[in-house]
């Protein structure tokens, strides 16, 4: 033991101060184990859920957790919403619409309003295509009533029959002679007369 | 010392487990505060599994780690010092109770309580020490380092690293002479 007695300070000899050092440093380790093994114990759920983690620590298992069920959480929401815009009437609608050529079906939605107002819409271009198709059929008719007078026409012109007065005049012959055919050309004469 | 392989030769994950420990020792030792040190010491480890493939093995693996927890511990005293000191101290554990972690087994009971009270002031004379005086002598003393590792692990010059140590030691040679 070294006293400086010259400042009035005693100092502790090498063999104290080693003595000391080599219980403090003991003291150092036994604690640190302690509390080393303290934070493993509490990590040891984090470490049985993660390994080759572990070591992170407990802490750095609870993040690890928290995290991964943010994400599930945000994934779970993103599915709700996108659930939810696939059923609305909006997509009900745009589904029905993107298959006209299926009346019954939509017909077999009318308790939704989205499909009632698409079968409503799906309708009318039905009957336009049948009123097309009665429009044809008549356009062609007249078209062959015209051909075939035309011809009745041109065959009374070769034969001479050039005006009114020479039709009466077979008429007249024709009601004279009391047949029912006199009165085909009168008809006809007078459609004539009435589309001039 | 005993791993100071090169990066290929050991995954990281044995290199944790290997040195954690002796991370976290370091930085309990030097802050008192068990839930600090826990924090930092996951924060060392991971700011080293992200350099992992950067560790060329210039210097042993348990250098460089705590290289990195010296280096987390001065950025929490440079980012947040007063917060940081203020819940270090308040959560540090008293130098009485740090000083009970005595092994008991073959020694006497005034021994015991000698080598107790030893240890109660050579905690006092840490509390006492400068940050870079305290990390030198931890170093030394209690991870047992050579002059050369310390001097890697706290970036300073050996000179420097001497000086600091022989400060330290002065500290708690005083401290424990002072007693009587």
């Amino acid at each position: 033991m070294n006293h400086e007695t010259n400042n009035k300070r005693m100092q502790a000899s090498d063999e104290e101060l080693e003595q000391a050092i080599a219980s403090f440093r003991q003291s150092v380790k036994n604690w640190s184990k302690q509390e080393h093994a303290a934070a493993r114990a509490a990590g040891l759920a984090a470490q049985s859920r993660g390994r080759g983690w572990g070591w992170f620590g407990s802490g750095f298992g609870s993040w690890l957790w928290m995290s991964a069920g943010a994400v599930a959480a945000a994934c779970a929401v993103a599915v709700v919403i996108v659930a939810g815009h696939g059923s609305g009437p909006v997509q009900q609608a745009r589904a029905v619409r993107l298959a006209p050529a299926q009346p019954d079906q939509a017909r077999s939605g009318q308790a939704q309003s989205g499909q009632a107002q698409t079968a409503e819409q799906v309708k009318p271009e039905s009957a336009l295509a049948q009123t097309n198709a009665q429009t044809d059929a008549q356009t062609t008719t007249l078209a062959e009533a015209l051909t075939e007078r035309t011809a009745r026409r041109a065959a009374a012109m070769q034969a001479g029959d050039e005006s009114d007065e020479a039709l009466l005049a077979a008429v007249d012959n024709d009601i004279s002679q009391g047949t029912a055919k006199a009165l085909a050309p009168m008809a006809d004469w007078m459609g004539d007369s009435a589309n001039r | 010392m005993a791993m100071s392989e090169a990066p290929e030769r050991a995954s990281f994950d044995d290199v944790a487990r290997e040195y954690r420990p002796q991370v976290f020792r370091f930085l309990l030792s030097s802050l008192r505060d068990p839930e600090m040190a826990e924090t930092l010491t996951q924060e060392c480890l991971l700011k080293a599994y992200r350099n992992w493939a950067g560790f060329r093995g210039d210097s042993q693996v348990l250098t460089w780690l705590l290289r990195i927890a010296i280096n987390l511990q001065k950025d929490q005293w440079r980012n947040r010092r007063l917060q940081f000191w203020r819940q270090t101290t308040a959560n540090a554990v008293d130098a009485g109770e740090a000083a009970n972690w005595l092994a008991s087994e073959g020694s006497t009971p005034e021994a015991q309580v000698m080598a107790k009270q030893q240890v109660k002031l050579v905690w006092k004379a840490v509390e006492k020490l400068s940050e870079r005086q305290r990390t030198v002598f931890l170093l030394r003393h209690v991870e047992e380092m050579e002059i050369a590792e310390i001097a890697h692990a706290t970036g300073l010059s050996e000179g420097t690293v001497k000086a600091h140590l022989s400060r330290a030691m002065g500290r708690v040679r005083e401290e424990l002479g002072g007693r009587r």
